[in-house]
């Protein structure tokens, strides 16, 4: 197949995806008619947020416009799961509200750190390494267990998140990712 | 007669020259947020450009105006036209992106052919230095294949477009170096 033909074909499949019910908005912030894409991450993005996956670096997500950049097969192949499936599971463990459209850029900044570049929220397929005590920490809310009576790490506030003062937060740590030693700002 | 010599003499002195800068690389390089933080001292997180911007910046006694033009692969077929009367091509790097400085490099040794830039000189700016993979300016440069460039007037310059390092450098050497 020529190239040009690979171009058309590929194409046409992006614009398929994008009809699907589970593409029809952004995976981060759910503006309506996304069509850029993380392409290492597999989620279709709104020209908005796609500017701020590029902030944090080609090693943390790698962004490609459907309409105006030439993709290959295997870029495509990455995206066939869809919005839905990529949230399902980097969102896995997330039991606060999503930023909207209306949230200020710097609020969608710091969900797309926790989300793509922490992993904070990502499902137990990608958390069965053993927790080093040099890890990050998170917060979930965990109706259930009582809160630790003295919090053994510092606690890290999530600045997207809207505060709950009522909600019992219990710090838990997450597993260490190489991507995280990394990125001390 | 004598008087009006030297008011000629005293506005070369000291009338601003004027450089016209195109700032190309592929896109997510960084050029958005270098022409911005020029231009405002603002670090901005931009969505993608589609199509250009252009600004002014006064420096040393130069107006540069700035053709800041995206650079998605379908937009990289538009560069050409901005080319005429270009001074100065500053074409940005992203250091971090081991993955495609072969592409960076496709993308600049093409672009250099055009006749319309035989004049030009080059700036490259090896832009996300503070990034955790970056490659140093040598190394850029060695990828860049800068040194078969046998008949251009160029340099590199390391620089981070989030806090302006480097920026101004860069800036230093338009100036000495434009004709």
């Amino acid at each position: 197949m020529s190239s040009k033909e690979e171009n058309l074909k590929n194409k046409r499949i992006l614009q398929e995806l994008l009809k699907s019910p589970d593409n029809k908005e952004c995976a981060d912030c759910n503006a309506k008619g996304p069509s850029w894409a993380s392409i290492n991450h597999g989620v279709f993005l709104c020209i908005r947020c796609a500017g701020i996956h590029r902030s944090l670096g080609t090693h943390i997500s790698k962004v490609r416009s459907v309409t105006l950049d030439v993709w290959t097969d295997e870029q495509v192949n990455n995206m066939r799961a869809g919005n839905r499936v990529a949230n399902e599971m980097y969102e896995a463990k997330l039991r606060q509200p999503k930023p909207t459209e209306s949230a200020p850029a710097s609020m969608i900044d710091q969900f797309c750190r926790a989300k793509y570049e922490r992993m904070l929220w990502k499902g137990d397929t990608a958390t069965k390494q053993p927790v080093p005590a040099s890890s990050i920490t998170i917060e979930t809310r965990a109706p259930t267990t009582p809160p630790p009576t003295k919090p053994q790490v510092q606690q890290k506030q999530i600045e997207w998140a809207p505060a709950q003062p009522d909600t019992v937060q219990v710090i838990q740590q997450a597993p260490k990712r190489e991507s995280t030693s990394n990125f001390t700002h | 007669m004598g008087n009006l010599n030297l008011k000629q003499l005293l506005e070369g002195l000291f009338k601003n020259k004027e450089a016209r800068i195109l700032m190309v690389g592929l896109d997510a390089a960084g050029k958005t947020t270098i022409l911005y933080k020029l231009k405002l001292d603002e670090t901005v997180t931009p969505v993608p450009t589609i199509g250009f911007n252009v600004e002014t910046v006064q420096y040393k006694k130069i107006t540069f105006t700035m053709w800041d033009v995206g650079g998605q692969d379908k937009l990289r077929l538009l560069w050409r036209h901005y080319y005429a009367n270009t001074n100065a091509v500053i074409f940005v790097i992203d250091s971090n992106d081991r993955d495609r400085i072969g592409e960076a490099k496709d993308e600049l040794h093409k672009m250099l052919q055009d006749s319309q830039l035989a004049d030009s000189i080059l700036l490259v700016f090896a832009n996300k230095q503070d990034l955790p993979n970056a490659m140093d300016a040598n190394d850029v440069k060695n990828k860049l294949d800068l040194l078969n460039l046998k008949q251009r007037t160029w340099f590199i310059q390391p620089c981070c477009a989030t806090t302006g390092e480097g920026l101004f450098d860069g800036l230093d050497w338009l100036a000495s170096n434009l004709k």
